[in-house]
């Protein structure tokens, strides 16, 4: 750095800036980055804008080399084979890695010096994991007359008879022994008997028998227990795949390979005739193979994981606790795996409970069925089941035997389907769609004035419900009826015809569909909802009445409970005042007594006083009156004397009685809640009194005979005329 | 072929002829009653779906009691016929114009029967795929179908009460169309290939020779 090129002062370099420019003495210097935000490393360009010269050309040439250590050196530094810095155990810079521990002590000792003798721990046994997978076995007849038939050591290259896993490995198959070493069945049968298992899964009617054996490819077999078919029937009886090597076909590898359309995703699938190993693997395993148990013991790992730590206490011994893994028995099968309780997550446990009826149903399976020449239907587990447990496993499902007329295997399989039907699951699917609906056709849809609280709510969605319920089982019931006439109809051929799983659940879903609108068509729905909420109504005047009785109830309960909570009160009072009447006595006692005694002290003092008083008193007028007035000066001495005598009188003081505390025991009532009696709202029936009408009484016309009186005439009583007499006055003189 | 006939019918001979003509009206009654009410009644076909479904019985009874191919494929047919039925009355309530949906709809039906004759190791592979799918798709409808199996009816139930209800009318329609078509020609095709083999008019080295798997 020579003085005239002067480095530039690009002392506040900033990346994300990307320009800094700075001036000093007239020289400016920037330093500018091209799209720095993203390649800074690969685009630096530094420009001066004063000085352009060597020491340009010399950052130049430092970058273009760092960008190139950058880019070729450090990946390969930050990759995982680096060479990491020397990591010195048990410093703070050299983490653990999360698998490791360290040994703080390798030689812990006691405190007189004795070592600790550090039993060994158990080790781990490693925990083999299989997922089941959902892999309907696709099950090939010619594999059961290659498996019999198989050519000793011929060029299958099956080996020990395991070309299919499937005969050889069903040590519970005795009955059908011979059958299934038959030479090979029609090409029909090669897809209609691994499709039956589809069927058993899900319940659905596997309508198919292969019946009858190509004898073409079969060997000529004739009868029902050929040649090849009693081979067959030894390895299964003897449960030795071995025996499959006797008999036969012959059939050549390849033809074999073509034979069995395996599944290739599965675990296994593959590698169904490549060997002895391999031909004997499951398809996919539902239960682990147990763990084989080592005749050397259980291995003891080198090293404890974790040892003692430093700090001991005399005579400590250090005692680890090794949990030992145990060994499952041979023909064990892994109990089912943990089902969480509905208390706590009750809706969580219950989807816990459908993932594991559907994942029961996915290693249904592992049920295969193969047509037999006689045209029985041989029902078998694969490899898939441990042995021991096939038996089990197959009467789950409902065939507890291993041979059956084809028509009571549809009979078998379509009641599972009915069952499916009425399985949970399925009546679950039906209460959330006809509560969704519901939900929406009173909430937000057609009927939202009514509102999801009113009763025609809780009618519909209880119809509706039924309803899909109803038509599920009967789209079931349709559809088991015509596959199992289906299968009795091609069986009668010795034809296997297998829906596959999808064809089934559609032609079901179909018949669903169709019940679905005929029913919303003819308003069956709409007139057993108005039914339903009838009912409700009717029902609601029994739960008024239900109410009214409980609303009595509840008083006389409370009632009771009042009554017991008075009394209980009133005895806790008369408890409270004996208490405290007793401690007031006690405190009335000690007080009198005190004050007694004090009040006898004071007047036996004051009557001292007052005798001495009198006395001198007396002595006074007799010296008085003895001696005059000499003595009189006695008298005041006497006084003095009298006074200084009481001065001198000792206090009495009263001691201080301290009472003592009583402490009333706090008596804690107890609150006595009253229940919340709601009075229902009884609304009284109207009473509709019967409109009386009172009947109009006409009464009878009484016709009175006329009575016809007789007219009395009266007698005309002429009374004689009086004719008075004139009297004549006289007149009297006129004046 | 006689004596074997003979030989294999103790197997299937549990269902009586007065049984199979007893559910058989039944069981394709049912489905001629979706054939004929979906999506509104039709007098025409209440009377194609009653001669279906006599002689699907007709059909039933005549397999059962003696083992005919041609029997147990009438039967078939009389169901499957009442599937397509169904379908294409969907279909037409959806596209008025009939070749759209017919010509395809044929053509398929045709194909799902006639594939084993035609090509024998892909119509041995479609089915096997139906049965142990290989393929990630049909893993995946394997699952689907398991997971759905036992709700199928109902929530088929649900479909046309509800669609129907809130209006929905063309989509479950169209559900309908799709379902009916699919299940005829994937019951055609099983069918077809299955019993292809056991046809009258084979020869016994084509027993296992077609179907694909060698």
């Amino acid at each position: 750095m020579t003085a005239p090129l002067r480095p530039v002062d690009c002392c506040s370099f900033i990346p994300i800036c990307g320009r800094v420019k700075k001036t000093r003495d007239g020289v400016t210097g920037g330093l500018l980055i091209d799209n720095p935000s993203r390649s800074m490393l690969l685009s630096i360009h530094i420009v001066f804008d004063s000085r352009k010269g060597v020491l340009m050309k010399t950052l130049r040439a430092l970058t273009l080399a760092a960008t190139l250590a950058a880019v070729c050196v450090l990946p390969v530094l930050a990759g995982p084979d680096a060479d990491p810095a020397p990591c010195v155990p048990g410093t703070p810079s050299c983490p653990l890695a999360p698998p490791q521990s360290v040994q703080v002590n390798p030689h812990p000792l006691n405190a007189d010096g004795t070592s600790v003798e550090i039993p060994t721990s158990g080790g781990l046994v490693p925990v083999e994991v299989v997922v089941p997978m959902p892999a309907p076995r696709f099950v090939d007849p010619l594999a059961l007359g290659s498996e019999g038939g198989s050519a000793p050591g011929g060029p299958s290259g099956s080996g020990n008879g395991t070309s299919s896993g499937v005969v050889g490995s069903d040590s519970d198959l005795l009955t059908s022994a011979g059958e299934a070493g038959s030479p090979g069945v029609g090409g029909a049968g090669a897809g209609s008997v691994g499709a039956a298992q589809a069927l058993a899964l899900a319940g659905l009617g596997a309508m198919g028998v292969v019946a009858t054996a190509s004898q073409a490819l079969g060997g000529r077999v004739s009868g029902r227990y050929p040649t090849g078919g009693a081979a067959g029937r030894a390895t299964r009886v003897g449960g030795n795949r071995a025996g499959g090597a006797r008999g036969g076909n012959g059939a050549p590898k390849d033809r074999e390979e073509r034979m069995l359309p395996r599944a290739s995703w599965i675990p296994g699938a593959s590698s169904a005739s490549s060997g002895h190993a391999g031909a004997a693997k499951a398809f996919y395993t539902i239960v682990p193979p147990p763990p084989t148990p080592s005749p050397t013991g259980t291995p003891e790992p080198e090293k404890p994981s974790q040892t003692a730590t430093p700090t001991l206490t005399p005579a400590q011994t250090i005692t680890p606790i090794v949990t030992q893994t145990p060994q499952a028995p041979p023909g064990f099968v892994p109990p089912p795996p943990l089902s969480f309780s509905g208390k706590t997550i009750k809706w969580l446990g219950k989807g816990v409970k459908a993932v594991q009826s559907i994942g029961r149903a996915l290693t249904a399976s592992a049920i295969q069925f193969v047509a037999h020449e006689s045209g029985y239907v041989g029902v078998r587990v694969g490899d898939a089941v441990t042995e021991g447990s096939k038996i089990a496993f197959r009467g789950h499902y409902g065939f507890r035997g291993t041979r059956y007329n084809p028509s009571t295997v549809a009979r078998i399989t379509g009641r599972d389907l009915i069952k499916g039907a009425r399985s949970k699951w399925a009546l679950g699917i039906s209460a959330v769609t006809s509560l969704a609906a519901n939900l929406y056709d009173y909430g937000l849809g057609e009927h939202r004035d009514k509102g999801i609280l009113s009763p025609e709510f809780a009618a519909s969605t209880m119809v509706d419900y039924g309803l899909a319920a109803g038509a599920g089982l009967v789209a079931a019931g349709t559809v088991a009826i015509v596959g199992g006439l289906a299968t009795a109809g091609l069986a009668a051929l010795g034809l296997t015809v297998t829906a596959p799983l999808w064809l089934a659940l559609g032609a079901t879903a179909i018949v669903g569909v169709g019940i679905g609108l005929a029913l919303d068509h003819f308003g069956v729905g709409d007139g057993l909802k108005a039914k339903v909420v009838d009912g409700f109504k009717a029902w609601g005047g029994i739960a008024d009445n239900a109410k009214v009785i409980g609303a009595v109830l509840a008083q006389r309960t409370g009632a009771a409970v009042r009554q017991s909570r008075d009394a209980i009160i009133s005895k806790a009072k008369e408890a409270g005042n004996a208490v405290g009447g007793l401690v007031s006595g006690i405190a009335a006692g000690v007080t009198s007594g005190v004050r007694k005694a004090a009040a006898d002290v004071k007047g036996f003092v004051q009557r001292a006083g007052d005798t001495i008083a009198k006395t001198a008193r007396g002595v006074g007028t007799a010296a008085i009156g003895l001696v005059g007035g000499v003595l009189g000066k006695v008298r005041d001495s006497v006084d003095r004397i009298k006074s200084s005598l009481v001065s001198k009188l000792p206090k009495v003081t009263l001691p201080k009685v301290s009472l003592p505390k009583v402490s009333l025991p706090k008596i804690t009532l107890p609150k006595v809640s009253l229940p919340k009696v709601s009075l229902p709202k009884i609304t009284l029936p109207k009473v509709s009194l019967p409109k009386v009408s009172h009947p109009k009484i006409t009464l009878p016309k009484v016709s009175l005979p006329k009575v016809s009186l007789p007219k009395i005439s009266a007698p005309k009583v002429s009374l004689p005329k009086i004719s008075a007499p004139k009297i004549s006055w006289p007149k009297l003189g006129s004046r | 072929m006689a004596k074997q006939g003979q030989r294999n019918r103790p197997a299937a001979s549990s269902w009586t002829w007065w049984k199979a003509a007893t559910l058989a009206p039944l069981g394709l009654g049912v489905f001629g009653a979706v054939f004929v009410l979906v999506p509104t009644y039709s007098s025409t076909a209440l009377k194609v779906a009653i001669g279906l479904t006599v002689a699907g019985t007709v059909a039933a009874v005549w397999s059962v009691t003696r083992p005919n191919w041609w029997a147990a494929i009438a039967y078939i047919n009389s169901w499957l016929f009442l599937m397509l039925g169904t379908a294409m009355r969907a279909w037409a309530t959806l596209i008025p114009q009939v070749w759209v949906w017919l010509v395809p709809l044929a053509v398929a039906y045709l194909l799902a029967w006639t594939l084993p004759a035609i090509s024998p190791r892909f119509s041995a592979r479609i089915l096997r795929e139906q049965f142990a799918p290989e393929t990630r798709w049909g893993r995946g409808c394997l699952t689907l179908f398991l997971v759905v199996g036992p709700a199928a009816g109902a929530l088929g139930a649900s479909v046309g009460m509800y669609g129907s209800r809130f209006g929905q009318g063309t989509a479950v329609m169209l559900v309908m169309a799709v379902l009916g078509s699919a299940v005829a020609v994937g019951f055609a095709q099983a069918v077809a290939e299955q019993s292809w083999p056991k046809r009258p008019w084979a020869q016994p080295a084509d027993f296992g020779a077609r179907d694909g798997t060698r």
